[in-house]
């Protein structure tokens, strides 16, 4: 009788102090997959959520559902600090936004040359909410215009970002994405640093290039695809990729398989240091136009010279750029200083790229070894001697 | 072999050792790299973190050895029989103090995180609130029922932490931990003593050595318990700085925290990890506060034997709420946990080596001591 009288009591107790406190229905949650932040009237900043349409996304699958209704909503608002113009949404739409998905953040160019990536990105480092994982670009022009993107294969604007940004695999231009915790540590970090660039044309995005900054967090300028290509073999951050060179006048495909690159430093003159990049890439032969015989050595060597001469001209020109025009060292020379020549770094990193700019003085000299490892599946497709 | 059987009060050596580590183990894991980041350079925290180790783990043997000179004794009948009664009553008191502040400490330190990563919108004064419900719940059974369930919960403890930095590997760039050995010995000093206050805790094995039930392997159990967050530590630091970089270590709250929350299992369902992470962590906070109140009772029972153990279960709760109210922000907690592991250092380490020596000295042995 007692344990039955405590059974009741305990069941009873159970189910009037059980809840949660933090309850919010999955379907009241407005997921922000991307946001996007603009320069706005007066200094204040401009925010683009995008949020996803749970409904709409099940009926493009299903076929049920409301198959003419976008699977996305773009809200946007403005504010001095972001944080208020992320609440101010709230006003405007019925789901607040939730922050957990958030993969991509598109920073406009206005506002990093403007030297605001750090106001921008504080309150996304910030919040608990935010993952560290999610990507920032710099959109070339307006940023909320990219959020407005009609992707073809994907359903959400977003999407098809996130998954092109993905493809370092197979070009050699796209900087490899730069999470959101990167970039945290690049502002922490007194250096210069190159962030993804993000540009559009009619329905497409494109993802080549990449934005310098320089060390007081202000953005210098864009890098094109080629230079970016520089300086991605610089950074040893090149996976694939396919380089066209000339030989006797007709084109000819080298497909990168693998590169990896190695820098010495001189540091015999603390104010003039001198660095050896070598860069080793071994790769094949994508595609052939000429009718030279790819059995002869000879012919292998002058593919691998040409592609030597190839990638030294791209990572001289972007040196050049970053040495003189931008005076912004993304190359990662003063991480190679700091962990290999800390003393010496020490006393040279207020002079580095700010200061007297010491980078922009030292001589860097570039190293390449191609390799031609197999060409293909075929030898030809032209008669010899046609 | 007579370890132990279920129901009665006897402490067996696998308890002790994972008593130990599950006790070490607590709010500073959360914090350490931060706190290790800001005064060394790089990566050279390690050093740190293996001289602190070394010195608990000495601290460590000093405490084990005095248990195993006095077997089945508290630390209570420890001191009587060193000194006298009154030392003994001055030596408990302080004891439950401290474990008190203690328990205090660790209840506001769980609401403060609880708040800022799990639960946005439940105020901290409830999370307390539930949390000091079920620590009381646990401490109202035996002690050693308190003790066994370190068993269970530590092997998952340890368990998801390998897992969180297993997938964490794809992120360590090993350039991060470069350049190594360019810090001061100075600076290494001081991060020692972070590193020392994040070992505190074991000490409460003095009063459990009344129960325990082979005094002979106390050493080793204590020893290889510090092993465990002696190990845990290191990993973690290596695997945030060599994640993180220095610099953004120095700057984030709870980097170990960070750790776990970058962490994207494909699939979608795991993609909030960081939440299986934070129920393991409260698991271990629960245990630390859990046997640091048990201690506490303990001891005051040494102190007034006629009192019954829920009558202080109930007494001390509503006290140690508010003690637990009492910071008003995360700068005021860190003060409060920083004055606790200084008093934790004096009590804790400096009595029991005071007592060894005594003991020593005068020759003092507990009944039935076979070496």
């Amino acid at each position: 009788m007692g344990a039955l009288r405590r059974g009741i009591a305990a069941l009873t107790v159970l189910t009037v102090i059980s809840g949660c406190w933090d309850r919010l229905e999955i379907e009241d949650r407005g997921f922000v997959v991307g946001s996007a932040i603009d320069q706005g009237e007066n200094g204040t900043f401009e925010l683009t959520f995008q949020l996803v349409v749970p409904s709409a996304m099940q009926g493009t699958s299903a076929g049920g559902g409301h198959p003419s209704a976008m699977a996305y909503q773009n809200i946007t608002s403005s504010g001095a600090t972001l944080f208020k113009a992320a609440r101010k949404m709230s006003n405007e739409t019925s789901r607040s936004p939730y922050m957990e998905h958030n993969k991509i953040i598109i920073i406009s160019e206005a506002l990093a040359r403007a030297g605001k990536i750090q106001e921008v990105l504080d309150v996304f480092i910030r919040d608990h909410e935010m993952r560290r994982a999610a990507k920032v670009m710099i959109s070339a022009g307006q940023a909320k215009k990219l959020l407005n993107v009609k992707p073809d294969i994907e359903t959400l604007p977003v999407q098809y970002i996130n998954s092109t940004s993905e493809n370092p695999q197979k070009s050699e231009s796209i900087v490899p994405p730069t999470t959101m915790g990167r970039v945290h540590r690049f502002l922490l970090e007194t250096h210069s640093f190159a962030i993804p660039r993000i540009a559009q044309t009619d329905n497409k995005i494109s993802l080549s290039g990449a934005a310098v900054f320089g060390s007081d967090n202000r953005m210098r300028g864009f890098l094109n695809g080629e230079e970016t290509t520089g300086k991605n073999f610089f950074s040893g951050r090149v996976k694939a990729g396919a380089l066209e060179i000339e030989l006797d006048g007709k084109a000819v495909v080298y497909e990168i398989k693998g590169a990896d690159r190695t820098i010495r430093a001189n540091v015999s003159d603390p104010r003039k240091p001198e660095f050896t990049v070598n860069v080793n890439v071994e790769g094949n032969v994508g595609e052939w136009h000429t009718d030279a015989d790819l059995l002869d050595p000879k012919v292998v060597w002058a593919i691998e010279n040409r592609v030597r001469e190839k990638i030294q001209t791209m990572m001289y020109s972007v040196l050049e750029k970053l040495q003189k025009q931008y005076k912004a060292d993304a190359i990662g020379l003063s991480d190679y200083l700091n962990e290999n020549h800390y003393r010496i770094w020490q006393k040279i990193k207020d002079d580095w790229d700010h200061g007297e700019n010491l980078f922009s003085k030292c001589r860097v000299i570039v190293r390449v070894n191609a390799k031609l490892r197999i060409f293909g599946t075929i030898e030809r497709v032209q008669r010899k001697g046609d | 072999m007579k370890s132990f059987e279920y129901g009665d009060r006897e402490i067996g050596t696998a308890e002790v050792f994972f008593g130990v580590s599950n006790m070490v183990i607590g709010f500073w894991i959360l914090t350490l790299p931060r706190s290790l980041a800001t005064i060394t350079n790089s990566s050279d925290g390690w050093m740190s973190i293996v001289l602190g180790g070394g010195a608990s783990l000495a601290i460590g043997w000093l405490i084990a050895s005095l248990c195993k000179r006095f077997p089945k004794m508290g630390l209570m009948e420890m001191t009587k029989s060193v000194a006298n009664r009154a030392t003994a009553n001055v030596v408990a008191m302080l004891f439950a103090c401290y474990t008190f502040l203690f328990v205090s400490y660790e209840t506001r330190g769980l609401a403060n995180i609880a708040k800022l990563y799990l639960f946005d919108r439940t105020p901290e004064e409830a999370i307390c609130l539930f949390f000091l419900l079920v620590v009381a719940y646990g401490v109202a059974g035996s002690s050693a029922a308190l003790l066994r369930l370190n068993l269970v919960f530590l092997p998952i403890v340890l368990l998801i932490l390998l897992l969180v930095l297993a997938m964490n590997i794809p992120f360590l760039n090993l350039n991060n931990l470069k350049p190594m050995f360019v810090t001061d010995w100075k600076d290494l000093l001081k991060g020692t003593k972070d590193t020392v206050f994040s070992f505190l805790g074991f000490e409460v094995i003095l009063f459990y050595n009344a129960w325990i039930n082979r005094p002979q392997k106390v050493r080793r159990a204590v020893l290889g318990g510090l092993t465990i967050p002696f190990t845990l530590y290191l990993l973690v630091f290596f695997f945030v700085i060599g994640i993180f970089g220095s610099e953004v270590t120095k700057n984030t709250l709870y980097p170990t925290a960070e750790l776990a929350k970058q962490v994207e299992i494909p699939g979608g369902f795991f993609e909030r990890f960081e939440s299986i992470f934070f129920t393991i962590w409260t698991i271990t906070l629960f245990s630390t506060t859990a046997m640091a109140f048990d201690v506490t009772i303990i001891a005051l029972r040494s102190l007034f034997p006629k009192t019954k153990r829920i009558t202080w279960v109930i007494a001390l709760c509503p006290i140690a709420y508010l003690a637990a109210m009492q910071p008003q922000s995360v700068t005021e907690l860190d003060i409060l946990g920083k004055w606790i592991s200084y008093a934790a250092i004096a009590i804790g380490w400096g009595i029991p080596s005071l007592l060894l020596g005594a003991a020593m000295m005068r020759g003092v042995r507990g009944n039935g001591c076979a070496s």
